[in-house]
């Protein structure tokens, strides 16, 4: 059984294949896996807008049965059920064939995968801080539709480094391509957990992180730019969060002399970290990233059913 | 005969640990409880010897632990031996009627299952209460063994935290 808790799960030339397949569905070729019987079970224990949104809409539009929860408000989870026997009852009782799970505890989804076992395709919809792989698919998606490549591109990653899932999850799917350098710039207190940097020197990834008193050389360097919010609620100091919210906003007058070609990209939702005179800029991709969620969603659920139970 | 000296008797049948790291061999020995605690061994019912900062040419100082009635140790045990000095581990010797018949150090593996190390960032499902139900049943803690420019790390494949040798010691401590 194929799963994708982490996004080092898959090669890069299974990333290509995703890619292949959310192409095909961009252009009106989507399967139906209607006589395949196939259930989905939704567990949100933590809210999500767009990422549940996406996967329920992709699992209908493929012919894909789906139930669950969009918060652990009203569920049995109040009355102090364990999270592994939810996805039991959702894989053993249900019968669903795929849980989309996202929890504010980090490696949930490693676990539900060891718990299942074959019984039930795993997708990590987000893990606490940990990772958000389908965020980095679509992410990738986006840079490659919209630069033609991610080979040699130069990609900054800006704000919460050590909070960020999207960026985990960006960082080490990178690790598949050939890039010609990463620019992290970030508050101190908020630079990369110990783990992604070893995985940066071990594959010998070229990146520095620059301060942001760097600004005006690093804006021209890079092809994209991507922006996050601070994450308020990972911090468990409010005075550390006060210390560096709103220090990292990017302006319309930040991007002189960016490059002609620069996107800009950002997971939403946001709070004020991106002008929004910038909307109105051709560097703004964030929409146009949005809109792939779906259509990459529906390239992985393809791959997944083909790779399970093709 | 001298009264300076310590006599420790041989064992007949069962292992010795050799080369501890000084004032580490109650990390074994504590291993070696838990095994027993999970596996029906009778630990205590043999004789065991566990010497402490005893003299030795190679470190200066080490601990070493003689077992009785064991015949192979548990890949869990090996592991915190390893662990415990994982470039030149400890070596174990196994004795049968008084005689040597095996020694060997014990290699990390690339990966384990163990219940002797917990994961130590608080927000890792495999510390979270109400799942621990779960732990060694359906589900076992596990660690990556990493090395990078001759350092060895742990990590946790549940949560990517990464644990360094120092902090690996004090947590199976």
């Amino acid at each position: 059984m194929r799963h994708l808790v982490s996004i080092e799960d898959l090669s890069r030339e299974e990333i290509e294949e995703v890619f292949g397949l959310t192409d095909d569905a961009k252009n009106g070729h989507i399967r139906k896996y209607d006589e395949l019987g196939l259930k989905a079970g939704l567990l949100f224990f933590e809210p999500s807008t767009r990422t549940r949104q996406s996967f329920e809409n992709a699992f209908k539009e493929l012919g894909i049965e789906t139930m669950g929860f969009a918060s652990s408000a009203g569920t049995s989870i109040e009355k102090g059920e364990s999270k592994g026997d939810t996805v039991m009852l959702y894989v053993k009782s249900y019968g669903c064939n795929f849980i989309v799970v996202r929890s504010k505890e980090r490696g949930v989804a490693r676990y539900f995968m060891k718990l299942v076992g074959d019984e039930a395709c795993i997708i990590n919809a987000g893990d606490g801080a940990n990772e958000h792989p389908t965020q980095a698919l679509l992410d990738l998606y986006t840079i490659k539709e919209l630069h033609g490549k991610i080979d040699g591109l130069i990609v900054g990653f800006m704000g919460d480094l050590r909070n960020s899932r999207v960026y985990h999850s960006n960082l080490l799917a990178l690790l598949n391509y050939d890039i010609n350098e990463i620019i992290l710039i970030c508050p101190e207190t908020l630079r990369l957990p110990f783990y992604y940097e070893l995985r940066l020197k071990m594959a010998g990834v070229s990146y520095r992180y620059a301060s942001i008193t760097e600004w005006k050389e690093i804006i021209k360097e890079m092809d994209v730019l991507y922006v996050t919010r601070i994450q308020k609620e990972r911090f468990s100091d409010p005075l550390e969060y006060e210390r560096v919210k709103g220090s990292y906003r990017l302006t319309l007058e930040s991007l002189d002399g960016a490059k002609d070609n620069l996107i800009i990209l950002h997971p939403l939702p946001r709070i004020d970290e991106i002008d929004l005179r910038i909307d109105q800029t051709p560097y703004a991709a964030y929409w146009k990233q949005a809109e792939n969620g779906y259509w990459v969603r529906i390239g992985l659920i393809e791959w997944l059913v083909e790779e399970n139970y093709g | 005969m001298d009264n300076r000296r310590l006599i420790v008797s041989k064992i007949k049948d069962g292992i010795v640990i050799d080369h501890l790291p000084p004032g580490r061999g109650m990390i074994v020995l504590a291993a070696l409880q838990k095994y027993s605690e999970n596996s029906g061994f009778d630990l205590y019912s043999k004789r065991i010897v566990l010497l402490i900062n005893t003299d030795s040419t190679q470190y200066i100082k080490k601990d070493i632990l003689k077992s009785e009635g064991l015949t192979e140790l548990p890949p869990d045990v090996e592991v915190v031996i390893a662990l415990l000095r994982p470039h030149d581990p400890p070596t174990v010797n196994i004795i049968k009627n008084y005689e040597v018949v095996k020694k060997y150090k014990p290699q990390l593996p690339k990966s384990f299952s163990t219940y002797f190390l917990k994961c130590p960032h608080p927000n890792c499902i495999t510390n979270d209460v109400r799942e621990q139900k779960h732990f060694g049943v359906h589900v076992h803690r596990e660690f990556e063994v990493i090395e990078y420019e001759k350092e060895i790390y742990l990590r946790c494949p549940f949560c990517n935290t990464i644990i360094t040798l120092d902090e690996i010691q004090k947590l199976i401590g």
